[in-house]
């Protein structure tokens, strides 16, 4: 079976690159971005089977990444990150089609759950 | 609405909102010492299954910790400044310590709006006797009018000057104005008032927003005391340029 190609977003640039070193050390393919504009450039240029997204971002909003992704690979599953303080931030997300979202700071397992849940395995 | 209760509203709204936005720069830097301290479990997994020991990888991450560490130390001695401002209706200021917490303090605010920040401070320590919480109040909401008034990603300045009197705050946006909120326009007045300023709106060269805080050496004799304590009614002067 071919590796899980993810696509990791979070503005914050050291989150990104430590959960992406503990998604690798699972076999996960994963690339990380720290905005929703070099996200929407990646997709048009890469195929990925997940996106795990942080809902509260400078710049492009959560929900505005999820549209502008979908449009590009309308298949995609979306996990979403968001503070305890911004649940309807989640709850929006998954109204919109996401397949799960999780509470920052999230848990590797729950999340590698989440992620094989999403594409059926 | 009174203008008491506008006052009283108005700070609690704006208390509300830097808690808020700094509570969740705290969560994320909770959430990376999570990520490193499990990437450091992992790879520790990874060496109980035969594999040597990454100490070199184990150091860094270790120095990536400390970095997360200070990072949220400096944010939560801020948070807690912030919070005791609130104290005392009146205390001596430094303008440029207060400034510079409020920078800090308000950065969520600019990076939702990719605005870039250009400061300018005096050399010399001004010093003065005002209500700390409703001067960060009054700057904040200078900086919340012009990056609300033009688009993403334009260029802030604050500028903190000694002037006869007191001292003056500038916050002037670079891009022409698309649209200002009113209601936040029409409260600054108040705010300046009950700090015995006034606050001037000016149409930079470009036809960006400029707002300009008077601000004096020391609030009058009545904004000292709590809300609760005035004589009433409470009787606007109307210094107010707006």
């Amino acid at each position: 079976m071919a590796p899980l190609r993810v696509l990791l977003i979070d503005d914050e640039e050291e989150l990104v690159v430590t959960l992406a070193e503990r998604m690798m050390l699972r076999g996960i393919e994963v690339e990380g971005v720290t905005s929703g504009a070099d996200a929407i450039g990646r997709v048009q240029l890469v195929k990925f089977d997940v996106v795990v997204l942080d809902m509260k971002m400078p710049g492009i909003g959560g929900l505005e990444v999820m549209k502008r992704i979908r449009r590009e690979q309308p298949g995609i599953k979306f996990i979403l990150m968001t503070g305890r303080g911004s649940l309807e931030e989640g709850e929006e997300g998954m109204q919109e089609g996401a397949f799960a979202y999780l509470l920052k700071p999230i848990n590797i397992e729950d999340l590698m759950k989440k992620m094989m849940e999403a594409i059926g395995v | 609405m009174s203008e008491e209760k506008l006052l009283r509203e108005k700070g609690l709204a704006f208390f509300g909102s830097i808690t808020a936005s700094f509570s969740h720069e705290i969560n994320n830097v909770m959430a990376i010492i999570s990520e490193l301290a499990g990437l450091m479990e992992d790879l520790l997994r990874v060496a109980d299954q035969g594999h040597p020991p990454q100490l070199e990888r184990f150091r860094g991450i270790s120095v990536r910790i400390g970095t997360q560490v200070k990072r949220g130390e400096e944010m939560i001695k801020r948070l807690n400044r912030f919070a005791h401002t609130m104290d005392e209706p009146v205390k001596t200021i430094d303008m440029t310590h207060l400034l510079v917490d409020l920078i800090a303090l308000s950065e969520r605010l600019r990076t939702r709006r990719r605005a870039r920040m250009e400061t300018r401070f005096p050399e010399e320590t001004i010093l003065l006797v005002s209500n700390p919480f409703r001067l960060q109040q009054a700057v904040f909401s200078c900086m919340e009018l012009v990056l609300a008034a033009s688009h993403d990603n334009q260029l802030l300045r604050l500028i903190l000057e000694k002037q006869e009197g007191g001292a003056r705050i500038t916050v002037a946006g670079e891009d022409p104005i698309v649209k200002t909120d009113e209601a936040a326009l029409s409260f600054l007045p108040i705010l300046m008032e009950e700090l015995g300023g006034k606050v001037e709106v000016i149409s930079t060269g470009n036809g960006g927003l400029s707002l300009v805080l008077s601000i004096p050496y020391s609030m009058p004799e009545d904004s000292k005391k709590p809300i609760d304590n005035r004589r009433k009614p409470y009787v606007a002067s109307g210094k107010s340029t707006v």
